[in-house]
């Protein structure tokens, strides 16, 4: 009997040897006359067991990591096909505590199918939203988001069924729908494992707005740094084209719409939707004033939703089970789920979607599992590298979009970076202004000057000179930076900055008192 | 510089005039992605070829050059080390960690050394929960180890 084998494809367990790992096990199998077939699937999420490989059984697929070059021996002995006997075995996979505790609607089909098999999409669920979306009305289907309270995951947080609508009922021409996959935050990799682990559903949830708004035509921006994530969707809209899902009519419907992937060149701030138009349309990456609003006039100066990865692979789940399905998930006005990406210093690393509302004191006790270096967390940063450092003090705050904006923070695109008590947190307030100065477009002056001179200050501060003197000027530049800057690159930069000095004064050398007037 | 890095031709006006006419394409970006992907650059004569094809200046073409970080006027290096330098790679103690891949290499960060190796510093690569993380060539690596690095740039020199 062929026995099913799953040894994930993503860029992650890729890193940690996953390739040698199926080749090695393919080899074996066929050296001891066993007869498998190896899937190449997604990852779970649970990065700090990879390569994850899985055996399918009666009883449900059972999984073993992190396995190696030098356990797979190992696990034929002790017979893993058959048998869960080998120490790195955790049982069956889907009751798994930490993955079975979570609520997982964007990432449920990620690393259980067959990433580019469009049947083993189906059979889990996949097109179930766009066919109903070419069931109902354009305008029902932009109700429908509304009413699901969907917002954007790329970090603004803008509820998408207004967006899409305003989309809708702008009379043109041409119009056009954009996937932002520029996913530059350090700390972020959800929209990477889901355009590699399930990149259908992205393609259906584009579908899906095109066809709500009467769009014709697609882009997918990836950045440059995900080769894979740009291989799998290429591949996964050829697919979608032979089946007659893109293509002058989607589903034999009256709809035409197709799609392309357009590769970035290494620009953070082209995760911007302004910048990222400019980008689609071949020049450098900077920052649109607004308005006018993309909605309304966005790419080649048409009518254009963009929304990240993520808030349009919810798109499916919301048409296929309904608004008030997606709603009774979360709180106040973040519902449904969030992707929380584990990353830094962290035992657990990996991928936990839960419905909105849990508090990062829940989410770091029960998924990360303290630090990979096993020593004390010192600090935590929420949403990427404009988002604000965290102290324990304040990890009993609600990871939901308006209880971290009371707290201080931002909740981004939802990574979360722990740091051990061996960070200096004056170092991690020069990066940001670093990382500023190196990303910025150089539209702005406070943000394309200001981050240069924030280094500059953070620098003589650190090193002791005209301490006082050098603090009120930070603050300034950053107060100039936060209200002079058109997009959230020099906006937000200040953030990180004033929270480390908020909250960690000692790393700069400052008494608590004195660095609050930071804040 | 005459090295070449593989799969990448040496340089030709000609035959870079001829991809781009076949593709087509009028926007300044995909034009000189394409000069990259075939050349493993952008050579300074490339720049007015790109403005030809696109109707522009030669200034419009040298600013989207210059504003992209992944394009360059220099050929690609035998092995190029993408070291992420963010903030998940720096819980995980990449600032130390590039000091010594810089030992280990024998080359700064951002320059390369004669035997033709570059360590860039880069800002994330979606592995931010298995830092310290780089690309060697093609290949991505998490967990990475001055051990497992100095394995991985011998492999790629030798393939070259």
């Amino acid at each position: 009997m062929t026995t099913k084998v799953f040894v994930p494809q993503d860029s992650a367990s890729k890193s940690v040897g996953a390739d040698d790992v199926a080749t090695a096990i393919t080899k074996l199998a066929k050296e001891k006359n066993l007869e498998i077939e190896l899937i190449r699937n997604g990852s779970r999420g649970m990065l700090w067991l990879e390569p994850l490989v899985e055996v399918a059984t009666a009883a449900g697929r059972v999984g073993f990591g992190p396995v190696t070059l030098e356990n797979i021996e190992e696990l034929f002995e002790a017979d893993f096909l058959n048998s869960s006997s080998h120490p790195s075995c955790i049982g069956i996979v889907e009751d798994f505590t930490w993955l079975k505790s979570q609520q997982r609607l964007t990432f449920k089909r990620v690393g259980v199918i067959d990433p580019l098999d469009l049947s083993d999409y189906q059979n889990h669920g996949g097109l179930a939203g766009l066919k109903k979306a070419l069931e109902v009305s354009q305008s029902d289907i932009t109700k429908l988001v509304t009413e699901s309270g969907l917002r954007g995951r790329g970090g603004a947080g803008f509820p998408a069924g207004i967006k899409w609508n305003t989309v809708r009922e702008a009379v043109a021409d041409q119009k056009y729908v954009c996937a932002n996959a520029d996913e530059g935050d350090s700390g972020t990799f959800a929209d990477r494992m889901l355009m590699e682990g399930d990149p259908f559903l992205l393609i259906e949830g584009m579908t899906i707005a095109a066809v709500a708004v009467g769009a014709t035509k697609g882009f997918i921006y990836v950045r440059s740094e995900y080769p894979d994530a740009i291989n799998t969707l290429q591949k996964a809209i050829l697919k979608a084209r032979e089946f007659g899902w893109l293509g002058k009519s989607v589903l034999n419907s009256k709809f035409e719409f197709d799609l392309e992937v357009v590769v970035g060149a290494g620009s953070y701030v082209c995760g911007e939707e302004t910048a990222m138009l400019e980008s689609l349309e071949g020049k450098r990456g900077m920052v649109r004033p607004k308005p006018p609003l993309p909605a309304l006039n966005g790419l080649f100066g048409k009518p254009t939703i963009i929304n990240n990865v993520l808030t349009l692979a919810s798109a499916p789940i919301v048409l296929s089970e309904g608004a008030d399905f997606y709603k009774s998930f979360g709180t106040g006005r973040s519902l449904g789920t969030q992707v929380f990406q584990l990353a830094g210093n962290v035992k657990h690393g990996g991928i936990v979607e839960l419905a909105f509302g849990l508090s990062l004191a829940d989410l770091l006790e029960t998924y990360a599992g303290g630090t990979h270096s096993s020593r004390p967390i010192k600090a935590v940063q929420i949403g990427g590298p404009l988002g604000a450092y965290f102290p324990q003090e304040l990890f009993s705050a609600n990871l939901d979009y308006e209880s971290l904006l009371n707290k201080g923070g931002m909740l981004g695109h939802g990574g979360i970076v722990i740091f051990d008590d061996t960070v200096d947190m004056g170092q991690q307030a020069r990066f940001a202004m670093e990382f500023c100065a190196a990303e910025s477009c150089g539209k702005c002056t406070p943000c394309r000057i200001g981050s240069t001179r924030g280094v500059e200050v953070i620098d003589k501060i650190l090193t002791n000179e005209n301490k006082e003197e050098n603090l009120s000027l930070l603050i300034d530049l950053c107060d100039t930076m936060t209200d002079g800057s058109l997009c959230a690159m020099g906006g937000l930069t200040p953030l990180p900055v004033r929270s480390a000095l908020k909250h960690f004064a000692e790393d700069f050398g400052l008494q608590k008192e004195i660095a609050n007037v930071a804040n | 510089m005459s090295q070449v890095a593989t799969g990448k031709r040496e340089w030709s006006s000609a035959i870079a005039r001829a991809i781009l006419e076949s593709k087509a394409s009028t926007l300044i970006l995909p034009n000189l992605q394409i000069i990259q992907n075939e050349f493993g650059y952008v050579p300074h004569e490339a720049i007015e070829l790109v403005a030809q094809v696109c109707n522009v200046s030669k200034a419009d073409v040298h600013g989207v050059m210059t504003y992209y970080t992944d394009l360059r006027d220099i050929p690609a290096a035998k092995v190029s080390v993408k070291l992420c330098i963010a903030e998940a790679c720096q819980a995980n103690g990449v600032r130390e960690f590039t000091t010594a891949c810089e030992d280990a290499l024998g080359v700064k960060l951002n320059q390369h050394n004669p035997a033709g190796v570059e360590l860039e510093g880069v800002y994330c690569l979606g592995n931010c929960a298995l830092g310290p993380t780089a690309f060697i060539n093609q290949n991505l690596y998490g967990r990475l180890t001055i051990s497992k690095l100095k394995e991985a740039v011998n492999t790629e020199l030798e393939i070259q």
